[in-house]
This record gives structure tokens, C-alpha cells and sequence, in this order.
């Protein structure tokens, strides 16, 4: 059973919910509702290497923006 | 996130025993015992000192501390300084504690050596400093509030970190609760796992709900027997513990006597064997099975070990498990194998640093109610049997491909497992020559005859499956948290006994260093040879011991195997004991009602 995740032959898409979560996403599956895509169609590894230089912090937004009031 | 109510924050929790049941006893450890009042009164100080040394909320404190009454105290002064914690054990080599301290990026350690291996600059702090200035108003942690920060091993070699907040601690607990594996009333709660470990988690927090937590230093979990005694001195209801740690304790839990009774036994972190789950099922003892990820906050699916066979059972309240196929659509065929996704308020926040790694493990959820919801892919297979029941077949990462065909490993390991006499069984991979891949069975059990198991085999498992080799070891090697070390079984040629061979008087020489052999997973031992230097650790050592009391009948101490020089030593000890008497009798688990001494 192959994983629809880790295929590197297939295209993928990086998508982004409210709390600024990124998920990466097999482009030939129906995007969720609450995520939108803000990257790709791009290669597996293409769509990993934005997340990593766009994604500075994994932590929910919400938490984020209320440690920034402190 | 709104499937359940918010569970109360484990600090209130807390806050509210300190102020109804001051004088309960909340900590029993080597080093002494605390009432609620003075753990109270120690984490404030703590937490204050914290503060003190510049640690805000959203900081990282490490805790560097053996498993002392501090542990505790350190812990949740990090969560009432508004901290998450990162376990630093002490036992760990120096780089991986401080690769760990610096991915961190701690503000703080709390340690009770004066220079533990952490970065240049990072406060220090001794367990007992005591802050006399700071905010009376205890920490309120928010649910997203970060609780800890625990490293699993990585797939790229290096360990890698799991955020977990607040709001999934304070579910579990609930959840817990709420399924009955938590009894309402205050219970005794034996701490075993290592506080690296995410079972660890699901022990100590029970101090918040008044529980009165039994901190196992590491001497009395390295003693079967200690162990046994400390569990009845405190009269502990309440026992975590992998399959493998039961192996070793059914016995002397067995020999306990008529008064001892067993705990309710939490067992996690590696399947049940089926030989395991029938015996507890069999004895009528009080046990659950629970499943979970790190990434999803210690235990997803539980159930009581019931039945006729090991199964993992049903999501915990707040829990959404999701059995998938590779174009993520639910899998519903009974027998079926699909990979484990599961969803809920318990999710991690992700791996801290790893953000490309959290978004193709934590990824969108099509089947949540509510949008933007996450699922945590598992990497683990599991399918529905024909009676229902959700059973775990092995971890995807292990499929291989053996001369075109595909093969799961957990399904190798699972028939291998299931046959007459064996008692635990691995499967890997080997590399007999350059692209000759072969499967390798390795199996324990006293009666088993290894030339009969492939035959076995084929009866339920096509040819290609079928092991090339099933090598019988006294023990399967075990991690530092007590799960079968694949990488550690040995090259199937180097520990190619049969039962003629193993059982031929050999001396006690060649005895002593096949059980170094087995439990150290290395093809050879030299008589000049450390025990720690070759990757023995405080389980392994119990096991050498545990063994050799059996194999050859000797009353031998752990301190034998911990105080030699070298395996020439140790075989010296081991003549010594062996020349003073047999060990004492070793009742089965079902006599202990009538118990031998």
C-alpha cells in the first residue's frame, strides 16, 4: 500500500489553514474545507523546501500572536 | 477543535486538591515523600526562581534530573513559570543531551549537577532554588499553551522533537477519565517510564487529579523482586509498563504472595503478544492495552486485554481514528489493511524546527467536521477484523520487496508469533550477500524447535513470506524504553543455534557470553569486553541477570553484572553464585495463590 504522501513521482500542492498550519497535500485529492492552497502544483521535495523557508515557527498562529503581546 | 468540551487545565486541577486535601501524601520517591501542601509550596518557589532567571511563557526549560521527589516538583514548576518542558535524562549520553538543549533553544535548565552538558549561557538552576519574588496568581495555561517538548528518534539519525500543548494533556487526562482507565477515586500511581518517554507523561500528570504518584528510581526498576516489594509497600493501584517489562516482573509479581495483588496494568508502546494478552486475559488480571503516537499525546485507542487475541480497541473520547487506503479513502473491508491516521484535540502541535517534516505527517483532514482540522498519519497498519475488532498489523516504513513480491514485515512477525510455543518474535531484513535480501525470523520461547517453525509458517503465509532463517535468541534485544531493537538482533549465521546446541553443556563460560550475545544484540563478546561500553544499558543488564538466574539456576544480584570490570569478571561472579546455591523458587503466574515461600 503506497502512501499518497510520499510519492515522489506525483505532484503535490502546500496548503494553509487559519492558525497558519501547513499541510502538504496530493494534488489529485480534493482540498479540505478551511485550507487553501498557497503553493504548487510542484514536486514533493519542491513543495517541502517552501514549506521549510516559509514555515518559521509550527506553533498555532492564535498561541503566536498572543506571546508576541507579552 | 470543538469536538469535546475543553478539559480543565491540569494546574487548576491541581490547585484545587492543594486546597481541599493539603496533607495527602502526592509524592513518594527515594528521597523522601510530599504532602500536596509542600508540593505545593516547593514547584511555586521553583516556578519563581524560573521566572527569576528570565523565563516567560513560550520558554523551553530543560529538566535534567534523576527520578527523585524533584522531578516531579521541576516539572511543574516549568508549566507554573509558563513553560513547556524538555526531559533531559540524565542517563542519556552528554551529545544528545546537548544536541538536545540546543534545538531547544532553552531558557532555562533545571539540574542538579553543577555543570550538565547543556549550552554555554543557559541558566542553571538547582531543583530546590526557591524565587521569593513573582506574581501570586498562579500560571492559567491556555490550551495551545505549550506543555512539553519530548525527542523521539528521527529517521534522519538525529532525534527529533514532539510539541505537545497544553489542552491535549488536560484531554488525555479527561479522556482517560472518562473511559474508566482512570478510577474516580485517588489512586497509587507507580512512575516507571523514563520521563523521555510519552508514557511518562500519561503517569505523572495523575498527580493533578490527586493521585498519589510512586516515583521508581532506577535501581528499583532494574530489580524485578525491589520492584515488586516497592509496589506493595505503597500499595500501588496503578502500573505502566511495555509487554516487554512484564516479562520480566510476572514472575516475582506471581511469587509475591497472597497479599500482593496486581496493579491495574496501562501497557503500551509495543503490541501485546498474543501469548501475553491470553495469559493476562487467562489470569483474569486487571489490564488495558493502549495505543498512541507521540504525536498524539501518549494513548489515541484503548481497551481492557479481554478476548481471545491482541487487538487495540477504540478511540479514546475526543479521538478520531481513520483507517486508510493509499488514495485516503476509508477502507472498510473487513481483514482489509489500511494505515492508521488519527485526528482530534489531542494532536501535537508538530516537530518544532521540522516544519517541512509536520506538514507531510500533520496534513488536512477530509473526513472533520469542523474546516481546517489536521490528521496525524501514523505509519502504522492496522485492520478490522471479521468480528470488529481494530487490530494493529505492523508500521508501513517496514514493507519490503522481496523478489517483486511486497511483504509487511508486522505481518511475518505476527504469524511467526503466533505459533505454538513461541513467545515473542522480530523479523528483519537481511543482506545474506550483496542483493540477496532474506527474511529473518527470530523467535523466544523455552520448547520451541526453530527447524519446525518454517514449515509452520507456510501454513498460513505464501512462500515469499516465509523466513529463510528463524534463529531462537533467550531474549529479543530491547531499546532503552523497552521495545524490541530491531537493529540490535543479531546477523542470523553468528546466533544460528538450534536447541541441541543451545542446551549442550557448553560451560559457563560460553553460557555467560551468549546472553551477553543475545540481550547486547552483538555477533561477539570478548572476554576483556565492558558491558556498558557495548550499548548495555540498565534493562539490558536485568535481563543478562534474569536470564542467567534461569538458565543456570543461581541466585545472581544485578550489582554482580553493574560492578565487573569486564565479562571475564562477571563470568567470575557468576561461578561464585552459582557455587553458593540455586536461586529461590519461581512460581508460574497461576500459582501464585498458593505461593511457594
Amino acid at each position: 500500500m503506497s502512501n499518497p504522501f510520499e510519492d515522489d513521482n506525483s505532484g503535490y500542492l502546500v496548503l494553509v489553514n487559519d492558525e497558519n498550519q501547513h499541510s502538504l497535500w496530493p494534488v489529485w485529492i480534493d482540498v479540505p474545507a478551511g485550507w487553501t492552497t498557497v503553493h504548487g502544483e510542484a514536486p514533493r521535495q519542491e513543495c517541502l523546501d517552501w514549506i521549510e523557508a516559509n514555515w518559521t515557527d509550527i506553533r498555532p498562529a492564535s498561541l503566536l500572536a498572543t506571546l508576541d503581546q507579552r | 477543535m470543538t469536538t469535546i468540551t475543553v478539559a480543565a487545565d491540569l494546574l487548576s486541577r491541581l490547585a484545587a486538591v492543594v486546597a481541599a486535601q493539603p496533607g495527602r501524601v502526592a509524592v513518594h520517591a527515594v528521597d523522601g515523600s510530599l504532602d500536596f501542601a509542600a508540593l505545593d509550596r516547593r514547584t511555586a518557589g521553583l516556578a519563581r526562581a524560573l521566572r527569576a532567571a528570565g523565563v516567560r511563557r513560550g520558554d523551553r526549560v530543560g529538566v535534567h534530573l534523576a527520578r527523585t521527589a524533584d522531578l516531579p516538583v521541576a516539572l511543574l514548576a516549568a508549566w507554573r513559570a509558563g513553560a513547556a518542558y524538555v526531559p533531559l535524562d540524565p542517563a542519556y549520553p552528554a551529545e544528545r543531551i546537548a544536541f538536545m538543549a540546543a534545538d531547544a533553544r532553552l531558557a532555562a535548565v533545571v539540574s542538579a549537577d553543577a555543570e550538565p552538558p547543556v549550552p554555554a549561557g543557559v541558566p542553571v538552576l538547582r531543583p530546590d532554588a526557591q524565587g521569593t519574588e513573582g506574581p501570586a496568581e498562579p500560571f492559567t495555561p491556555h490550551p495551545l499553551d505549550s506543555a512539553y517538548v519530548i525527542y523521539t528518534s528521527g529517521s534522519t539519525g538525529r532525534p527529533k522533537g514532539v510539541e505537545v500543548p497544553h489542552g491535549a494533556v488536560a484531554g488525555l487526562a479527561a479522556a482517560l477519565e472518562l473511559s474508566g482507565a482512570y478510577r474516580p477515586e485517588p489512586g497509587v500511581v507507580a512512575w516507571n517510564a523514563s520521563v523521555s518517554f510519552d508514557a511518562s507523561v500519561q503517569q505523572w500528570i495523575r498527580i493533578c487529579r490527586g493521585d498519589t504518584l510512586v516515583v521508581i528510581d532506577d535501581t528499583q526498576r532494574a530489580e524485578p523482586t525491589r520492584l515488586v516489594r516497592l509496589l506493595a509497600e505503597h500499595a500501588v493501584t496503578d502500573l505502566d509498563l511495555t509487554p516487554s517489562h512484564w516479562q520480566l516482573l510476572r514472575e516475582p509479581l506471581a511469587g509475591a504472595g497472597a497479599g500482593t495483588r496486581v496493579p491495574r496494568l496501562f501497557m503500551g508502546g509495543e503490541p501485546v503478544p498474543a501469548r501475553t494478552w491470553r495469559e493476562l486475559a487467562d489470569a483474569r488480571i486487571d489490564a488495558l492495552n493502549l495505543y498512541g503516537p507521540t504525536e498524539c499525546t501518549v494513548d489515541a485507542i484503548t481497551t481492557p486485554v479481554t478476548g481471545p487475541g491482541p487487538h487495540l480497541g477504540e478511540p479514546l473520547p475526543g479521538v478520531r481514528a481513520y483507517l486508510l487506503d493509499g488514495r485516503l479513502m476509508p477502507v472498510t473491508t473487513a481483514g482489509a489493511v489500511g494505515e492508521l491516521y488519527l485526528a482530534g484535540p489531542g494532536l501535537a502541535h508538530g516537530y518544532p524546527g521540522h516544519p517541512g517534516l509536520t506538514a507531510g505527517r500533520f496534513t488536512a483532514d477530509p473526513f472533520a467536521t469542523e474546516p481546517g482540522a489536521r490528521m496525524y498519519r501514523t505509519g502504522d497498519q492496522a485492520r478490522r477484523s471479521a468480528e470488529g475488532l481494530l487490530e494493529y498489523v505492523g508500521r508501513v516504513d517496514r514493507q519490503v520487496k522481496l523478489r517483486g513480491f511486497r511483504v509487511e514485515i508486522g505481518e511475518v512477525e505476527h504469524a511467526l508469533g503466533a505459533l505454538a510455543g513461541v513467545t515473542a518474535a522480530a523479523v528483519t531484513l537481511h543482506e545474506a550477500a550483496p542483493g540477496d535480501h532474506r527474511l529473518a525470523g527470530y523467535v523466544t520461547g523455552a520448547a520451541v524447535r526453530p527447524a519446525d517453525l518454517p514449515a509452520e509458517l507456510r501454513r498460513t503465509l505464501p512462500a515469499h513470506m516465509v523466513p529463510s532463517t528463524v534463529t531462537v535468541l533467550d531474549a529479543l534485544p530491547l531499546t532503552p524504553n523497552g521495545k524490541v531493537d530491531h537493529s540490535a538482533l543479531p546477523a542470523p549465521a553468528a546466533a544460528a543455534t538450534d536447541t541441541a546446541e543451545r542446551t549442550a553443556p557448553g560451560g559457563v563460560d560460553e553460557q555467560v557470553a551468549e546472553v551477553w550475545r543475545t540481550v547486547l544484540g552483538v555477533p561477539d563478546v570478548e572476554q576483556s569486553d565492558d558491558f556498558l561500553s557495548l550499548g548495555g544499558h540498565s534493562l539490558a543488564a536485568l535481563r543478562v541477570v534474569h536470564l542467567l538466574r534461569r538458565k543456570l539456576d543461581v541466585e545472581l544480584q544485578l550489582r554482580d553484572l553493574l560492578d565487573a570490570a569486564d565479562l571475564a569478571g562477571f563470568t567470575a561472579a557468576v561461578r561464585r553464585a552459582a557455587a553458593a546455591g540455586p536461586a529461590a523458587a519461581r512460581p508460574t503466574l497461576t500459582a501464585r495463590r498458593e505461593a511457594v515461600r
